[in-house]
């Protein structure tokens, strides 16, 4: 065979492996896409589609079917009909369990006084004025010392409120309606951080529009607190506008759920065969053999009562709590984005190759996009347009410190009312130390690594770019995920200890 | 106003050709909702349009879908000097 022609043949070959995916583009095919403008194609895309909810084994497949069934038929009437369904999935469904108020009750002995059948209407009623009202008055006060920095003072309020409802003697059967409203505010306070966010925009969206977005109805998907995708401004700007645009936006939507089901799969069998747990698929995956990792949780315990694992044991622990962390949050964000899609709304994914990653930062920004982006917009920017403007590395440095530091600590402990009401407010504080210590190292990390990025603009050698890069950020994930306990009754030193065992000491 | 327009275009000509996604952007190409720039390349933006036009956010903040387009930057650049 000629050699033109053996080259041909390789590289044929090489780009059908380079462009080979699994699930087949079929956003890309006119064929589908026209398809699926008929009414008989939007029938057959949400059939599709949530059987694809129902083989993940989501809990409201059914409801959420017949919601985006009636937003595909009704596209022009999206905002109203989210809006809708949003609110049918607050009140209606039982999104916002009321465990915790019940023990609260318990606890204080005003479980007779309480209306436990409207309580959880009252309360979401109660937290949506409460969210209307905060907004109006930011908006008004807007230039006063108080409310210049609308998120500063909405987290102020909420410690406040924390520290009435640790500290200062009221009425238990005020207590406990305060650590109810304590409870359902935690679920919405981002969302009206978002709203606050865009009070200086040049056209500020109207409340009312972003009250229907405060956990939209595909947050109940995964029961997710953090805004996903962003506040109402920015799902606006991403609606998609005609039916062309409608039908490529809800195909990507129905590749993205196949493609949360095929991780289901690959993370069962991982937990399957890594800790002999069964996974979502219980049914369909049991192994007969399993590793039997020990989890990273119980090797720092060993470790703290003086049996630490050998030091390879505590390696495969800690790389397999990455490896399942990684499953845990692309599955979660596959599932949400891919029903924002199904919606009409053309969001970006939420995890996207992150071990593909040259640096820590490019790392997290794929490994969690839109908590990244979270971070950013309510920590980085404020502390990055205020700060050390005349020193631009400690103006980066600082700013991202402040977000993957702080603002990730304090997104955390903020959703711990628990723990806070068993300890009170400062004794959860110091509670969450090693938490606070993975904060600080993670952005730590994550500062050096924009400095880094910020000072090299070319391209990386092949070396960084496949071997040492990846290898870095792996190895630096690995290791800081040590210290991402939240479980109060293991202290750093702990944590420390079961870090030495992975050299042996 | 053409001045700043090539000034901006070049700049974000350099940000997405350095993250290897497009060759080229129009003037009216979504870069933030498109996933062509995040909230990191927005901030190298913000470092430039304080350098080069004096402008301050403090007041203002940053929102991002200002930073959407080349045509939105200009747009904001005009309303901010």
């Amino acid at each position: 065979m000629p050699r033109y022609l053996v080259n041909q043949l390789f590289q044929e070959i090489w780009w059908h492996l380079k462009n080979f995916k699994i699930i087949p583009q079929f956003d890309k095919y006119p064929i589908f896409v026209n398809f699926s403008q008929t009414i008989l194609g939007k029938i057959v895309i949400v059939l599709l589609f949530t059987l694809g909810l129902y083989i993940t084994k989501i809990a409201f497949w059914k409801e959420l079917g017949i919601i985006l069934g009636i937003l595909s038929v009704f596209p022009r009437h999206r905002k109203y009909l989210i809006v809708l369904a949003s609110l049918y999935w607050l009140f209606d469904i039982n999104f916002l369990h009321h465990t915790m108020v019940r023990e609260i009750a318990e606890d204080l002995d005003t479980v007779v006084l309480i209306n436990w059948d409207t309580l959880r209407v009252d309360l979401i009623l109660t937290t949506l004025l409460f969210c209307v009202l905060f907004y109006q008055l930011a908006v008004k006060y807007r230039d006063s010392l108080l409310l210049r920095r609308p998120i500063a003072a909405l987290v102020m309020f909420y410690f406040i409120l924390l520290y009435v409802a640790c500290y200062v003697p009221l009425p238990d059967l005020v207590i406990t309606y305060l650590w109810g409203f304590i409870i359902v505010f935690k679920r919405f306070i981002w969302f009206l951080g978002y709203s606050l966010l865009d009070i200086r925009s040049k056209i500020p969206t109207p409340i009312a529009y972003q009250i229907g977005y405060y956990q939209a109805f595909w947050h109940g998907a995964y029961l997710a607190n953090l805004p996903f995708p962003k506040g109402a401004r920015y799902i606006k700007k991403i609606e998609t506008k005609t039916p062309e645009e409608l039908a490529i936006c809800q195909l990507k939507g129905l590749k993205l759920i196949y493609w949360a089901f095929l991780l289901i799969v690959l993370h069962s069998f991982f937990t399957n065969l890594v800790y002999g747990e069964v996974g979502t698929l219980k049914n369909l995956i049991q192994l007969p053999y399993s590793f039997e990792v020990v989890k990273v949780v119980s090797a720092i315990s060993l470790s703290a009562s003086g049996e630490p694992l050998v030091w390879y044991q505590a390696w495969f622990s800690l790389f397999s709590r990455v490896i399942d962390l990684t499953f845990y949050t692309a599955i979660m964000g596959h599932i949400i984005i891919s029903c924002v899609r199904m919606s009409g709304y053309m969001a970006l994914r939420s995890t996207y190759k992150p071990f593909s990653a040259k640096t820590l930062a490019d790392f997290w920004n794929r490994f969690f996009y839109y908590f990244k982006e979270f971070l950013v917009e309510f920590f980085f920017y404020p502390v990055y347009l205020r700060y050390f403007k005349k020193s631009p590395r400690i103006r980066i440095f600082f700013a991202t410190l402040c977000a993957a530091g702080f603002g990730n600590v304090l997104f955390h402990f903020l959703f711990s009312p628990k723990t806070i009401y068993e300890l009170g407010l400062w004794q959860a504080i110091a509670s969450f130390h090693v938490y606070i210590f993975f904060g600080l190292l993670f952005g730590v990390g994550i500062a050096l690594s924009q400095l880094r990025n910020h000072r090299f603009r070319g391209e990386f050698p092949w070396y960084r770019k496949w071997i040492t890069g990846p290898i870095c950020v792996f190895g630096f994930f690995a290791f800081v995920l040590i210290f991402d306990g939240t479980e109060s009754h293991l202290t750093l030193f702990d944590h420390f200890r079961f870090a030495l065992s992975l050299f042996g000491l | 106003m053409d001045v700043t327009r090539d000034k901006i275009r070049s700049l974000l000509n350099e940000i997405v050709t350095r993250k290897g996604l497009l060759e080229k952007i129009a003037d009216d190409t979504g870069l933030v909702s498109g996933g062509f720039i995040d909230s990191i390349d927005i901030m190298d933006i913000v470092v430039y349009l304080e350098q080069e036009f004096g402008l301050d956010f403090i007041d203002r903040g940053i929102d991002q879908t200002e930073f959407d387009s080349v045509n939105s930057i200009v747009l904001m650049i005009k309303e901010m000097s």
